[in-house]
């Protein structure tokens, strides 16, 4: 038994774990495992879609292989173990990059497939189920399927938490790149009404911002890729977090000055950025959830749908500053493109995701307190962000749930889905 | 770069990283292994992280000395080898070793005959150019015999001897041997243990390829591996005979 436990470090349990190597021996490891199982990837979902307590585990990270590259059209057959952080590094510089990617590029294909993933584009872009041409899928009852977009199961596989049989492979719509350099811009303002006017935009590809919840301003990021740039980058050290503090570095008085210093120092710029350091720069910061100490941390994602977005979201961060104070905010405004899967997270309106340190009660009676306003207006929660909603919270938020269980291979299952779903 | 680089054993999970990091300095690659559905999908792989680097495979039974002989003296004929690393192995459970004549001899026909073979028929080439680097991936089993994996250990004790040997032979050359000592490492070989502190095998290939570079005789793998056994190897019996290793 190992002790496994997500990025949020909430749920740390033992799980039977099986590695899978090899795609010529996946019935073996069928018949040596105790179903039901959860895949697991390399665990960077924050709460527990991603954990099946006692029960099986296969950790995918280890099927990682490149399988097939068409140089002409841009389509790349790899393996669900994939980091996408290798398809940068070795197809970037062969002219081709993912249309979408995460906060940090440590997440597996496979992952980033059954979370819909999402990232700064989505307003031009949509998630990361929108360049899956054909996924490879493998039912516990030993049956492979190959299921292209006109598939249901593709639709209920895209977002689907892995809950429909273990991806094994993946074709993903790459896109011609001929730059790794930014142009980002950092605009300050003082109010939601003021990012939604700054969101406002398609003439920029990337845009986010930072939000210090405690004064509801924020940094407002937009960006483009520069094009035909090239420049030496420099080499950057990554900071590896030793071990787990006793207590949370990330506390209250940090947090104040900490904001106060970004907000200052940050506000009004113009940088010539590397893609790494725009997409990911957590990334820099190895283990960054460790500083959260041994309790780990909590995040709040939701998405609200425009025609009530504001109103709901100044309601959230009232709540959140009288209540419990946030360490980290990003909001962003999502995109009008319909997400591919049953159970994907983005919709038209407005997300905010928020850190928090783990309070215990006190944390989860505010989050409780979120869910009203956000079920009241149309919004939903981000499964691979929760370790705690409801199933009537879910059920609201996600109206083809129904649909979806008819897909559901019997013999997965994971915390999420038997607190969630009932299976 | 304009490396040729040999790795024999080639679909073994340490075999594999080491193959992924010396793509930036490979002119060619030439991947040797046993199982060809694995080769496969490893060279494709390859093939598409490094478009430039020619990735030429090798399937064969490692006990057939004649095909043994054909592969070396094909891969001899395209130019002259800069690194050879040998890392096919087997290690079967130390109860099931015990209870099965012919698992050990299994055993011994692939960690050391095929080992050696293959040592030997690219050290011709190598002996002729006076040029190239040898590398066998040992373990640290090999190091003392211990109750918990002295078959599989006893055959790495064999080739610690060997390359000691080949250091011996090739000490007034241009020719460099390195025994590579992995710790235990998470890889298919040792799923049916308990991985829980081993290392994983990204790490152990980034040192050897370090190591090799170096032209190391002896590459410990994590380095803490080095103090670890040299306490074991001192240790006097009667108070290894009361451990649990």
């Amino acid at each position: 038994m190992d002790i496994i436990s997500s990025w949020d470090r909430i749920t740390r349990a033992p799980h039977n774990t099986y590695a899978i190597y090899w795609q010529n021996h996946l019935h073996e490891y069928l018949n040596a495992t105790k179903l039901p199982l959860i895949p697991y990837g390399a665990g960077k979902s924050y709460g527990d879609v991603c954990l099946n307590p006692h029960g099986s585990l296969w950790k995918m990270t280890n099927l990682n292989r490149f399988l097939e590259f068409n140089e002409s059209t841009g389509v790349l057959r790899c393996e669900a173990g994939v980091l996408l952080k290798d398809i940068n590094n070795y197809l970037i510089p062969q002219g081709w990059k993912l249309p979408v990617v995460p906060g940090t590029q440590y997440v597996t294909v496979g992952g980033a497939i059954a979370n819909d993933i999402h990232g700064k584009n989505h307003h031009c872009k949509g998630s990361f189920g929108h360049y899956v041409k054909a996924i490879k899928l493998l039912r516990t009852d030993g049956e492979i399927l190959s299921l292209n977009r006109a598939d249901p199961f593709f639709a209920a596989t895209i977002g689907g938490l892995g809950l429909t049989g273990i991806i094994i492979s993946a074709d993903l719509q790459l896109e011609p790149t001929d730059s790794q350099w930014f142009n980002n811009e950092i605009i300050p303002f003082s109010n939601i009404e003021e990012f939604t006017q700054l969101s406002n935009t398609n003439e920029y590809e990337y845009t986010v911002a930072w939000l210090d919840c405690a004064k509801s301003r924020g940094l407002f990021m937009r960006a483009n890729f520069i094009k035909n740039y090239t420049k030496p980058q420099s080499k950057k050290n990554k900071i590896n977090i030793p071990g787990v503090f006793p207590i949370s570095l990330v506390n209250h008085n940090f947090i104040r000055v900490y904001n106060s210093l970004y907000f200052g120092r940050k506000k009004n710029t113009k940088e010539t950025a590397f893609y790494e350091d725009f997409f990911f720069p957590l990334d820099n910061i190895i283990n960054w959830n460790k500083l959260y100490g041994r309790k780990g941390f909590f995040q709040y994602q939701c998405v609200i749908p425009y025609n009530t977005a504001v109103a709901a979201i100044k309601e959230i961060l009232k709540v959140i500053a009288r209540q419990q104070m946030a360490t980290l905010a990003v909001i962003k405004s999502f995109g009008y493109k319909a997400s591919v899967g049953m159970l994907s997270f983005p919709m038209p309106g407005i997300t905010l995701a928020v850190d928090f340190n783990n309070q215990g009660t006190k944390t989860l009676e505010l989050f409780n307190t979120l869910d009203k306003i956000v079920c009241a207006s149309g919004g939903r929660l981000y499964a691979a962000k929760d370790t705690r909603m409801s199933a009537a919270v879910f059920a609201a938020g996600y109206e083809k749930l129904h649909d979806f269980l008819q897909y559901r291979d019997p013999g997965i299952s994971s915390s999420f889905s038997k607190r969630v779903m009932g299976i | 770069m304009n490396k040729k680089i040999v790795i024999v054993g080639a679909s073994s999970a340490i075999a594999e990283q080491c193959a992924r990091l010396w793509l930036p300095e490979a002119s060619f690659l030439f991947l040797i292994a046993r199982d060809g559905e694995k080769l496969q999908a490893i060279k494709s792989d390859l093939a598409i992280r490094n478009p430039k680097v020619n990735i030429i495979s090798y399937v064969l039974d490692f006990l057939n000395a004649e095909e043994v002989s054909k592969v070396v003296a094909s891969i001899c004929t395209q130019g002259v080898i800069d690194i050879v690393l040998i890392a096919q192995a087997m290690m079967p459970a130390q109860i099931d070793c015990q209870n099965d004549l012919t698992l050990i001899e299994k055993l011994i026909n692939i960690n050391i005959t095929s080992v050696i073979w293959f040592s030997e028929l690219f050290l011709q080439h190598m002996e002729n150019n006076n040029h190239g680097n040898l590398a066998i991936i040992s373990s640290t089993a090999g190091d003392r015999g211990r109750r918990k994996n002295y078959i599989y250990g006893a055959s790495k004790a064999m080739l610690n001897c060997y390359t000691a040997g080949l250091r011996h032979r090739f000490y007034n050359s241009k020719i460099k041997i390195s025994l590579i000592k992995p710790g235990p490492t998470i890889s298919p070989m040792t799923a049916h243990l308990n991985q829980k502190r081993f290392a994983k095998a990204e790490q152990v290939a980034h040192n050897i390829v370090a190591g090799i570079k170096k032209d190391k005789a002896i590459i410990y793998t994590p380095f803490k591996w080095k103090f670890i056994m040299f306490v074991i190897k001192i240790m006097p019996q009667f108070i290894l005979n009361r451990l649990n290793i």
